[in-house]
C-alpha cells in the first residue's frame, strides 16, 4: 500500500494535472506555447511549430469527417466546428476556438478538473494583455509579459482551488 | 408518457416528456493499410458524403492516422496509451484499435460517453467469430489483398447490437448505460 504522503501527492497531481498550453492563430501558425505544470514534458520549438500547424489542419478535417453539420456551419458562438476534445489513455486535450479562428489548446492528465474554465480565462487574458497591447501585432508570437504573468497567476489560483477541495 | 423508439434506426417519437436521444451515426472498420473493411450507416443527417463514400473513408482514415501520431508527440509516456475519443461540437468519435492495427470506429451523439467496451465486444463477439473464424468467409480480411467483410450474419448481429445500445441509452428516466454491463455477447439475437 501507499503511505499517506504518497497518496496526498498523488491526489494533488491528479487534480492539477495540466501539461501544456498552445495557441494557434487563424492561419495555423503557432503564436504561443508553454508548459503549465511540473508534469509537462519538454518539447522543442520546432516540434511545437509542427504540433501547432498539424492541429490546425486536424481540427478542420474532424469537422469535415463528422456526420453532423452545424446550422450555418458555425458554432453558436460564431466559430467553426472542429475538435473540442481528444481523449487518449494518458492525455486529455481540449480546444477553444474563437470566432476569429484563434485556437486555445490545453493538454492535461485525464481527470484534471477546470479545463474549460482555464481555457476561457486564458482567452480573457489574451484579449486583455495581448490584443489590447498597442505593441502586439495580430497573429504574431505573443511575447507580452503581462499575458505570461497572467497565465502563471491563473495556474496558481487553480492549484489553490484544487488543493482546497 | 412513454417514448416509442422505432426498431431500426433510433428515431424516437413521444407524446410528452423529455427524451435524451442516443444516436449512433455510422461505423467503420479499417485495417492497418488504410483499407476500409466495413462501413455501415444508421443515421445520416448530412446525407451522402459530397465526394462519395470511398473518399469519405479515406479522409477518416487519414484523420485517425495523423491524430495517432499527434497524440503520441504530445503524450508523456514512452509507449503512450491509444487514442480513444474525439469530440466535435455535436458528435463523438470512438476508436478501438487492436494489436494487429485493426481500427473499429464509431460516430455517435455526445450522449454516448464510453464505447470502448462495446467496441471491444464487437471485435471479440462479432468480428472474430463471424469473419475470422468463419470457414465460409473469403480469406484475406485485414491482409494485403484488402478483402472486405461480406458476412451477412456479422451485419445483422451488428445492427441488433447497435440498436440495443441506442435503446438502452435513450431514456427519459436517465437509467443510461447501467444496464449495458448485463448484455450478453452481441451474437444473441433472441430478444
Amino acid at each position: 500500500g501507499q503511505t499517506t504522503y504518497q497518496t496526498t501527492v498523488n491526489c494533488l497531481i491528479f487534480q492539477m494535472g495540466f501539461l501544456h498550453l498552445f495557441i494557434v492563430n487563424g492561419s495555423g501558425g503557432l503564436i504561443h506555447h508553454r508548459p503549465l505544470g511540473p508534469l509537462a514534458s519538454r518539447i522543442g520549438t520546432n516540434e511545437w511549430l509542427r504540433i501547432g500547424s498539424t492541429f490546425h489542419s486536424l481540427h478542420a478535417i474532424a469537422a469535415e469527417a463528422s456526420p453532423v453539420k452545424l446550422p450555418g456551419n458555425k458554432h453558436p458562438n460564431g466559430s467553426d466546428d472542429g475538435i473540442e476534445e481528444i481523449e487518449a489513455g494518458g492525455l486529455v486535450l481540449r480546444c477553444l476556438q474563437t470566432r476569429t479562428r484563434v485556437k486555445f489548446v490545453i493538454t492535461a492528465e485525464p481527470g484534471t478538473s477546470d479545463l474549460d474554465l482555464a481555457l476561457r480565462e486564458i482567452y480573457v487574458l489574451y484579449a486583455d494583455f495581448a490584443l489590447k497591447n498597442p505593441f502586439y501585432e495580430l497573429d504574431m508570437p505573443i511575447r507580452c509579459d503581462l499575458f505570461i504573468q497572467g497565465v502563471d497567476a491563473l495556474m496558481e489560483r487553480l492549484e489553490r482551488n484544487a488543493s482546497r477541495r | 408518457a412513454r417514448a416509442e423508439v422505432s426498431s431500426q434506426f433510433g428515431v424516437a417519437t413521444f407524446a410528452a416528456g423529455l427524451i435524451i436521444m442516443a444516436l449512433v451515426y455510422n461505423f467503420y472498420i479499417f485495417d492497418r493499410h488504410g483499407e476500409c473493411l466495413f462501413f455501415r450507416e444508421w443515421n445520416a443527417p448530412k446525407g451522402p458524403p459530397k465526394h462519395g463514400y470511398v473518399e469519405d473513408q479515406k479522409l477518416l482514415f487519414g484523420l485517425l492516422f495523423s491524430l495517432k501520431q499527434f497524440v503520441q508527440n504530445l503524450s508523456l509516456r514512452e509507449s503512450p496509451d491509444p487514442m480513444q475519443q474525439l469530440e466535435t461540437r455535436r458528435t463523438r468519435l470512438h476508436i478501438f484499435e487492436t494489436a494487429t492495427g485493426l481500427r473499429f470506429v464509431i460516430n455517435t451523439s455526445k450522449t454516448l460517453t464510453n464505447l470502448q467496451r462495446p467496441l471491444r465486444k464487437i471485435y471479440t463477439t462479432l468480428y472474430v467469430p463471424h469473419v475470422k473464424k468463419n470457414g465460409l468467409h473469403p480469406v484475406g480480411v485485414g491482409g494485403p489483398s484488402g478483402q472486405r467483410i461480406v458476412s451477412q450474419k456479422f451485419t445483422k448481429d451488428l445492427d441488433n447490437y447497435i440498436n440495443k445500445i441506442m435503446k438502452v441509452n435513450t431514456s427519459d428516466s436517465g437509467s443510461g448505460a447501467a444496464s449495458q454491463g448485463s448484455k450478453s455477447g452481441g451474437a444473441q439475437t433472441g430478444n
